[in-house]
């Protein structure tokens, strides 16, 4: 099992498409950046100049931008960020998600199976398809978080200047926000990992049913966005589409909906792939 | 030593009958020639034998063991059917490399030996994707040859080799019978199966119409 | 006689292929207009033709960027969009890989096999917009009124502060023939150009990232109310007939024509110098 799960991830990780579009979700996030710190920096200049004008500085307003409402997840403004996350589900099936529908048509799966047992290729595919699908999506954002670390200052958050946060005074985890903020932001780069990862697993249960590659990969985007339109349609309620409660907007969030979304996604995908997977004839 | 029984099995796809109800014998050591035209049923016959699908009916031994109930997939078996796959980013010798890790038997010097074998240069960086298709054939062969399983199965293994391809397979399939493994082998040509064949199967709509020993086709 | 041959098998063809698509959006129409009935459209006096397909092809208002105020991307009019890209992204590619090869070198025309795959392309959107009326119409029969005109309480409740023109005009519904092209045919130019881009970018990169240039296209669209983004078009409560600052329909029009025509102008100088191999696909 050990050396079919490193074979695995040794192909995740070094495939081309996995490559390119780490590439296309890093070139999106630093744009976010380079959005948010000239927007930071053009709020800076105009109170400067307002200062150097009138003699008096405008309200600096500090905690009002900060490392932690500028970084991709919490960034609601630029369209950069917006985009990072539609395209999130996409991206994050082009990691490998496709993987065993290539190889189901190529035939290679007949290679692999032969030399080991059904349980161990899909259960190695499963893990393969959730650290790439995670990693390609995580990289990114880091990279942006990074990118405007270094430039915008992580000032902690405050309650009095809430109309510029995107935390829902309901949702769970906002006192997080507010009073830890780092390991606010740590949370939400964990869950976006798990959920990428989990998103990416829709491609091989979609495998099943087809064979092209781009019905398996554009599938989860689809659905996503699909979720994300009924979401919206309902108010009141829970944020229940991962593209809105993992980008954060004015949105309620309800750790709970998206623990139950986690276990449900997990246990139909993984359920799905290994049943199936053992179950169909090898063409 | 390997036996092989192949026991009333039928196979079924979408209300179509693929195999219908072949038994036969295999051992080890000996080279079986499945000969049969387009759509008799030899491919599938020999998916039914790797694991790869299960039969509808029937069942499949091997050693005493049941093909789909108490293993998956025979226990040491290379294969090659139709078109040989493998990953285009990597070169001919990456390709062996990665799948003989799932097992680990066969060391890099037998996967260059391998390749050796099969007249392809193991120090060659060319990716798969630029493979000729008379050398993805030849890659097929090897991957099916390194590990030095019990079970060699080859289908239409000679297609697309030239008559120095065609000899190598002829020499390869010796070697592999010499060392003691059971060898199946279809081919449309009935020179090359009558050449290489201890016993031929003759399958005709799924079905076995002949068992010819000897060579004498 | 070579291309419309080769338009005749692009049509039997791809749309067998892309039936199953087409079904599912179809599952998908329905459920927009039952949303459109429980939520926007609740309260209406009779929900028209033009009430749907203003609903549907809204998009969203004008986003000013600062703080507090937060972007989101109109999931109904993105999906709406995108829907019909995915559709025709997939088989001209497709056909180059596989039996479509044996087609165009019968055709011996690389120029026929490139117009036909441009008109199966703009064919494809004219057919998902035509099964989106289809359903609307369905909906009209059964409980609503099969008009173009749009109600403006509808109209208000989209766009809270519309232009003093628009304001001003009397009754209780805008008229059908002044809004008819924006809200019916718009959409289908604005997708057409967008669909027959991306075909000439997938000659370039993969179909993948060309779908993801598509789909920054309409993020930038949404956020920005500017003429050079070719979404706007496509968003029918952006167009000056509504709002002070919105967008000429002539405009569009021209626009996405010039897209529409210089995609095809570019992809056929890539695809006469294009090496037919059996790229993975």
């Amino acid at each position: 099992m050990r050396s079919v799960l490193f074979m695995e991830i040794k192909k995740a990780f070094t495939n081309k498409l996995f490559l390119l579009s780490l590439l296309t979700a890093a070139a999106i996030a630093l744009y976010a950046a380079v959005f948010s710190i000239l927007s930071y920096y053009k709020y800076t200049e105009a109170d400067l100049l307002s200062a150097s004008v009138s003699g008096f500085s405008l309200n600096p307003e500090l905690p009002g931008t900060t490392l932690f409402t500028s970084w991709i997840g919490a960034d609601h403004i630029s369209p950069a960020a917006s985009l990072f996350y539609l395209l999130l589900p996409l991206i994050a099936a082009l990691g490998y998600g496709w993987s065993y529908c290539s190889e189901c048509k190529s035939g290679y799966i007949k290679n692999v199976t032969t030399r080991t047992s059904k349980t161990n290729y899909f259960l190695s595919k499963y893990i393969a398809v959730f650290l790439a699908g995670g990693t390609v999506v995580t990289v990114p954002i880091l990279l942006n978080i990074m990118a405007v670390a270094v430039f915008i200052p992580a000032i902690q958050p405050d309650v009095f200047y809430d109309v510029y946060y995107a935390a829902h005074p309901w949702s769970t985890l906002t006192p997080l926000f507010y009073a830890h903020p780092v390991v606010y932001m740590l949370l939400k780069i964990v869950t976006t990992f798990i959920f990428a990862g989990l998103i990416s697993e829709i491609c091989i249960c979609i495998s099943f049913l087809s064979k092209n590659k781009f019905v398996s990969v554009f599938t989860p985007l689809f659905l996503l966005l699909f979720i994300n339109y009924l979401s919206n349609t309902v108010n009141n309620l829970p944020q229940i589409s991962p593209i809105q409660f993992l980008h954060t907007g004015k949105i309620y969030v309800s750790l709970s909906v998206i623990c139950l979304e986690v276990v449900l996604l997990f246990a139909v995908s993984f359920a799905v792939t290994l049943v199936r997977g053992k179950k169909n004839d090898i063409f | 030593m390997m036996h092989i029984i192949v026991s009333h099995v039928s196979k079924t796809i979408k209300n179509n009958p693929v195999i219908r109800d072949i038994s036969m014998e295999l051992h080890s050591g000996v080279v079986y020639g499945f000969k049969g035209i387009n759509g008799s049923g030899k491919t599938m016959l020999m998916r039914l034998i790797c694991g790869l699908i299960r039969p509808t009916q029937g069942e499949i031994s091997m050693n005493g063991k049941i093909l789909g109930k108490d293993i998956s997939f025979p226990e040491s078996i290379g294969i090659f059917l139709e078109n040989p796959a493998f990953l285009d980013a990597y070169s001919g010798f990456q390709n062996l490399k990665l799948l003989a890790s799932i097992k680990s038997v066969a060391s890099d010097a037998d996967i260059r030996n391998t390749l050796l074998r099969v007249g392809l240069d193991p120090d060659s960086r060319k990716n798969y994707k630029k493979y000729s298709l008379g050398m993805k054939q030849r890659l097929g062969i090897a991957a099916a040859v390194m590990e030095k399983p019990d079970i060699v199965i080859l289908d239409e293994p000679t297609n697309s080799l030239d008559e120095g391809g065609v000899n190598l397979v002829k020499r390869i399939v010796q070697d592999e019978k010499e060392r003691g493994a059971l060898v199946i082998i279809s081919c449309h040509d009935a020179e090359i199966l009558k050449g290489l064949s201890d016993e031929t199967f003759l399958l005709e709509q799924g079905r076995l119409v002949g068992h010819i020993t000897g060579g004498n086709i | 006689m070579t291309f419309f041959k080769l338009c005749k098998y692009d049509l039997k063809s791809g749309m067998r292929r892309e039936s199953v698509k087409y079904l599912v959006c179809a599952i998908l129409f329905l459920g927009f207009c039952v949303g459109f009935i429980y939520t926007k459209g609740k309260g209406l006096e009779a929900r028209t033709f033009g009430d749907f397909l203003f609903f549907i092809t809204a998009g969203m208002e004008e986003y000013i960027p600062m703080p507090g105020n937060i972007f989101m991307v109109p999931a109904l009019w993105v999906l709406m969009i995108l829907a019909p890209l995915y559709i025709t992204l997939y088989y001209p590619f497709y056909d180059l890989t596989a039996y479509g090869k044996n087609v165009l070198i019968n055709a011996k025309s690389r120029l026929a096999w490139w117009l036909s795959k441009c008109f199966w392309a703009i064919s494809c959107v004219f057919i998902y917009y035509l099964l989106l009326w289809g359903v609307i119409t369905l909906f009209c029969v059964c409980g609503g009124k099969l008009s173009l005109d749009i109600s403006k309480s509808l109209i208000f409740r989209l766009i809270p502060m519309p232009s003093e023109d628009f304001c001003f005009t009397e009754g209780d519904f805008l008229q059908g023939e002044n809004f008819a092209f924006q809200i019916l045919f718009m959409p289908i130019l604005i997708v057409s150009a967008l669909s027959v881009m991306q075909m000439t970018i997938s000659l370039i990169i993969k179909p993948f990232f060309s779908f993801c240039i598509s789909a920054g296209i309409l993020v930038l669209s949404a956020y920005y109310l500017s003429p050079f983004l070719l979404g706007n078009y496509a968003m029918s409560q952006r167009s000056d007939l509504l709002i002070d600052n919105g967008v000429h329909m002539q405009t569009g029009i021209i626009f996405s024509l010039a897209l529409l025509t210089l995609s095809c102008v570019v992809g056929l100088c890539i695809f006469m110098r294009y090496d037919i191999l059996n790229k993975e696909e």
